[in-house]
């Protein structure tokens, strides 16, 4: 092996440099802009960095004049007689927070999502893995075409269906407003069938071998499927789980044309509202430190699944 | 050998498989039946009150009105369309191919190397939905893009208005996008090639340059072959770089047979669909595209598959 000039070793480094200096333009740009104290600021500067944005987002805008909140309380005095005064029992300083409403909605909507989405997709890929039924090759077929479709085809049935059955309405249903509900419905709808795909991949690697003991020592289908397929495929279901989260955490496509109201706005819708209402400069600040402040987890997890994520897609994209 | 007991099996797939054809089949049938009635605007507030009864069905109505009213906005929305698959998914593949082959050497620490994949696989690893929007405010006309282009003595351009240059903002951001995961996808293929390979060039006297061009590239195309085909579809139904970026802006006219036809410069097939169902709430029409958008992805797979079994023989 002959050794590698030096010439070329910077000329590769430089290289390099220039397509990370490429992508790390725009995300130092939206971290340094969320630390800026005004909106007008086009380009970053380092003084006077504050937290003052990631402060509003999270706990509230405050208030110009605090406001307080009054209880008329009973006194009974020592000598028996009884009186009312106005006592201030709470003083708020803050509006509520906006972005941690629409926060917990998305975790909300997302976690269901992705309880839902494992239980049942995990069965069907059990039943896959382990049996042969007449009908199985319809799943593959009807998988293969779905691929084809952009998601939008079924969104406008989905809609029209979720008009007609209410499920449109900010009226709760279970403690959650029904509008949510229905991008449950609908997330678990888009993610069910790569979900079933690749779990039967994972699933499929679990030696048979095992079920057979088991089988022999008395234990039931369910037994099997709950106490040593789960399990095992925890890996697989971790990383079919973080898909699904993911397909839903920052969904907004179907969110925009369910949700009309601000109050039940989705992480997503809120952002993008903050962004297309006003013009330039409006909310800028408050935009990148939202942008940040969902970025990050999600983009730290990705990077340590990133290498199941991508086997679990390219099985699930070259089979068949 | 898989087991044949269908009551368990039924029980065990049925959850899955009923919500699959509820969720997932079933609307993908209903938008092609809606896509031959007449469920537009004026019918949508009735059709809410009084039920199905209100839908009626017209045959290929929609299709002829698409052909006739939007024939021309079609045909330049699918040009642009093709261009634009076309574009970007040469720059992910050549410049992921080039990332990967200067990441693959031998003189590089793993340390180093861990480094510069690291930070090369961010904006794949980013949430989309996050940088698009970033990309946005970067792009307004008196946002830091342009700020910086008039510090270095360039004129500012119109990036959110002008359609040339709107159209070249939005490939700048799918192509920053899409190329890390062609990377991955070609350091996967670049240690599948043989050593072997490489040691029979150098004794034949091939130059460095000749490896590359006549072993490495050839190789890991075609173990790339799937990929790329998932990236072409992919690409060709790019949603979110197109609307979150300026909703398929900005509006373009030209004028066919003294006909005046207005159509957003970056819309694809898929934001121009969507708009008739969000903005038009011509559901109906936006069905019958969404199945014309359908055929098209059909027909061009359908040709790749014949394209790439011809050049395997």
């Amino acid at each position: 092996m002959e050794k590698t000039s030096f010439m070329k070793r910077l000329i590769t480094r430089l290289v390099l440099l220039l397509f990370v200096l490429a992508i790390l333009l725009p995300v130092s740009w939206v971290v340094l802009m969320s630390f800026q104290p005004t909106n007008d600021v086009v380009v970053p500067s380092l003084k006077n960095l504050t937290l003052k944005n990631y402060d509003e987002i999270i706990f509230g805008k405050p208030l110009k004049r605090p406001r307080e909140i009054k209880k008329t309380v009973t006194i009974t005095l020592s000598d028996g007689t009884v009186t009312t005064t106005r006592k201030v029992v709470k003083v708020i300083t803050r509006k509520p927070s906006t972005f941690m409403r629409a926060f917990w909605t998305s975790v909300k909507i997302a976690t269901l999502t992705v309880i839902i989405t494992l239980f049942v997709a995990s069965m069907t890929a059990y039943g896959f893995s382990r049996y042969t039924f007449p009908g199985k090759f319809l799943f593959y077929f009807y998988y293969m075409v779905s691929q084809m479709f952009p998601a939008m085809v079924g969104m406008i049935a989905l809609y029209v269906v979720f008009v007609k059955l209410g499920l449109t309405s900010a009226k709760p249903f279970l403690g959650m407003p029904k509008v949510h509900w229905a991008l449950v419905i609908a997330y678990t709808g888009f993610n069910l069938p790569f979900a079933v795909w690749n779990l039967r991949a994972f699933m499929d690697a679990i030696p048979r071998e095992l079920d057979e003991a088991a089988m022999v020592d008395g234990a039931s289908p369910w037994t099997i499927y709950w106490k040593i397929i789960v399990p095992l495929s925890l890996p697989g279901l971790a990383v079919t789980g973080l898909f699904a989260f993911m397909g839903a955490w920052l969904e907004y496509v179907m969110a925009l044309i369910l949700i009309s109201s601000n109050t039940l706005a989705t992480l997503p819708l809120w952002m993008y509202n903050l962004l297309y209402v006003g013009s330039y400069g409006l909310n800028i600040t408050k935009f990148a430190a939202a942008s940040v402040l969902v970025a990050v987890p999600v983009t730290v997890v990705f990077l340590a699944f990133q290498k199941y994520l991508l086997s679990g897609l390219l099985k699930g994209s070259v089979k068949g | 050998m898989a087991k044949k007991d269908y009551k368990t099996a039924y029980f065990f797939v049925s959850p899955g498989m009923l919500l699959i054809f509820f969720l997932s089949f079933l609307p993908l049938v209903f938008s092609l039946v809606i896509a031959f009635t007449n469920l537009e605007k004026q019918v949508i507030g009735d059709f809410v009150r009084e039920g199905f009864k209100v839908i009626r069905f017209v045959g290929f109505d929609n299709f002829r009105w698409i052909i006739k009213n939007d024939g021309v906005i079609l045909f330049k929305t699918l040009q642009w369309n093709i261009v634009w698959t076309f574009i970007n998914v040469f720059f992910h593949v050549s410049l992921g191919i080039t990332l990967a082959i200067m990441l693959n050497n031998k003189w590089m620490s793993t340390v180093e190397k861990t480094i510069w994949r690291f930070i090369l696989i961010l904006p794949w690893a980013i949430p989309a939905f996050v940088t698009i929007l970033v990309w946005r405010a970067m792009f307004y006309e008196n946002g830091f893009i342009n700020a910086i282009l008039t510090y270095i003595g360039i004129h500012p351009i119109p990036w959110m208005t002008s359609p040339f240059w709107a159209r070249i903002a939005v490939l700048i951001i799918n192509i920053w996008l899409g190329v890390p995961f062609m990377m991955i996808i070609a350091l996967g293929a670049l240690q599948s090639i043989p050593a072997e390979l490489y040691e029979a060039a150098s004794v034949d006297g091939a130059t460095p340059w000749q490896k590359i061009r006549y072993i490495t590239v050839p190789l890991v195309l075609r173990v790339m072959m799937p990929s790329i085909l998932l990236g072409i579809i992919w690409t060709f139904n790019k949603f979110d770089v197109i609307w979150l970026f300026n909703k398929g802006g900005p509006v373009v006219s030209v004028t066919v047979g003294g006909k005046v036809y207005s159509y957003g410069a970056t819309n694809l097939l898929i934001t121009y669909m969507y708009n008739y169902f969000y903005n038009q709430h011509a559901w109906n029409i936006a069905a019958a595209l969404g199945y014309v958008v359908f055929f098209v992805l059909l027909a061009l797979s359908l040709i790749n598959m014949k394209l790439q079994k011809w050049a395997e023989e």
